[in-house]
């Protein structure tokens, strides 16, 4: 049942990406990052696991439902289980702050190459406020998509849990 | 644990760290490649996107249920706390829109009785099909939204996509039982209107913004902000006459406030109008076969009643 509990999280996160909430223009990049959230905190966490390639099909999904080119929240799917990978090999995930700016790190460099990837798909600099708008907001709802993990991880049951204590 | 056992595990452990380099590898090659085949337009990526926007469609509206009903909840509570202020607001507004219904029924009359004059050919009444907004596709590149309503329900693509407050956007592509509504304020979208009571022709061009800008305005044309918007319909694809919206801004720079909400609406209709220049844009004809571009002929008379 541990296994779900990623599934369950991108699920929701995708919710948010898919069904029309009515944002203003400039904030409608924030559902997908709150996704790629999710994505990196599945896969820091020491006690989950997301194949890469779920992470994926998620991004193509949003692809899908947002009208985004094919393949552009494929990679920074990508880009955010690698930024998440990297934390759990390195062992850095033990406190939720250092998590947290991590993902705010990420979040920016994520958003850098979403504006570069963007700009020479559609050959001329797209707006940047969005982007960045959207990356400054994800950072701020990363809490709650935490709680959201730690919520679910209280659900199901798992015998298996070996770390997590930097979850809020 | 022997020196055997320790060189195996280290060789598993080793193995599985190039399977992973792999995959990854695999899936950044394919990601990059599926936005190449994106961006060049490849006919089988369109096609996947519509059929799997057709398939999400059950699950997508029923997803989208919940966030309708939060929507009209709040709108409702919105509306209960208002009620005294919109009650006088709207019986002002009746006051001011009677005496236009008398005004109107006045003109109506002459307009008939100059039509008769004319010998003006009747214009049919535009079809329509309305439907829901399912899924939201507003997002840094493109301004769109996926409704459910499909070429079973016998719409195209180029058709006009209105609401109760004017015009939204257009059809770019249509499957079975969704399509998909590019946005006035969408970077692509170009719509050719007129503007005030000079009836100046501009063309209305969307750049992801909230206020789509008016380009292509004569040299000293004389508009200003507040002036109306809509449709001209000399694009051959857009009826004429659909309201579009106002002018803000001053100088050069002027923008268009559109009339529909274009971040908040929930249902849409779908205007038939098969002109000329839309027909051939799908290479078809009113049957719907298909037909060379010089063979087809207009389905109206050219001569309508300007808006």
């Amino acid at each position: 049942m541990a296994a779900l509990a990623p599934l369950i999280v991108l699920v929701l996160t995708f919710l948010l990406v898919a069904v029309p909430l009515g944002l203003p223009g400039d904030a409608t990049f924030l559902p997908p990052m709150l996704m790629l959230s999710a994505v990196f905190l599945c896969a820091a966490n020491p006690s989950m696991r997301l194949p890469v390639w779920v992470a994926m099909l998620f991004g193509l999904a949003a692809d899908i439902v947002t009208a985004s080119p094919v393949g552009f929240w494929g990679l920074l799917a990508l880009l955010a289980h690698g930024a998440g990978s990297f934390l759990k090999a390195a062992e850095w995930t033990e406190r939720f702050g250092i998590l947290w700016l991590a993902w705010s790190g990420a979040a920016a460099a994520i958003a850098l190459v979403a504006w570069g990837v963007a700009s020479v798909y559609f050959f001329r600099a797209i707006g940047w406020e969005p982007v960045a708008l959207g990356a400054g907001l994800s950072v701020l709802g990363f809490p709650l998509v935490a709680v959201v993990v730690k919520l679910l991880r209280g659900w199901i049951p798992d015998k298996q849990i070996r770390a997590g204590a930097w979850l809020p | 644990m022997s020196h055997s056992q320790r060189k195996g595990f280290a060789f598993g452990a080793k193995r599985r760290r190039g399977g992973q380099s792999v995959t990854l590898f695999v899936l950044y090659f394919i990601a990059t490649a599926l936005l190449v085949l994106s961006r060049v337009g490849h006919e089988t990526i369109d096609e996947a996107r519509t059929a799997l926007s057709d398939w999400s469609v059950p699950a997508l509206e029923m997803l989208t249920m919940p966030a309708h009903g939060i929507r009209y909840g709040v709108a409702r509570a919105r509306t209960t706390i208002d009620l005294l202020d919109e009650v006088a607001r709207l019986r002002a507004e009746n006051q001011r829109l009677k005496s236009w219904e008398w005004r109107a029924k006045m003109l109506n009359q002459r307009v008939d009785q100059l039509r008769t004059l004319l010998n003006v050919v009747e214009e049919p009444a535009l079809e329509f099909a309305s439907g829901r907004v399912i899924a939201d596709g507003r997002g840094p590149f493109m301004r769109s939204v996926l409704i459910n309503v499909g070429r079973s329900q016998g719409v195209k693509a180029g058709y006009a996509v209105i609401n109760s407050e004017g015009l939204v956007g257009r059809l770019v592509s249509v499957g079975g039982a969704a399509s998909r509504v590019l946005l006035l304020t969408d970077l692509k979208s170009r719509v050719p209107v007129y503007v005030g009571e000079g009836r100046i022709r501009a063309v209305l061009a969307g750049d992801n913004s909230a206020a789509p800008r008016l380009d292509f305005l004569p040299e000293g044309a004389k508009i200003g902000a507040g002036d109306d918007v809509y449709s001209s319909g000399h694009d051959g694809l857009l009826p004429r006459g659909l309201r579009v919206g106002t002018i803000v801004g001053e100088g050069a720079d002027y923008r268009v406030r559109t009339a529909a909400d274009l971040n908040r609406f929930e249902f849409v209709s779908v205007l038939f109008f098969d002109a000329p220049a839309l027909m051939t844009a799908n290479g078809i004809d009113e049957e719907g076969k298909p037909v060379a571009a010089d063979t087809v002929k207009p389905t109206r008379p050219v001569v309508s009643a300007a808006p």
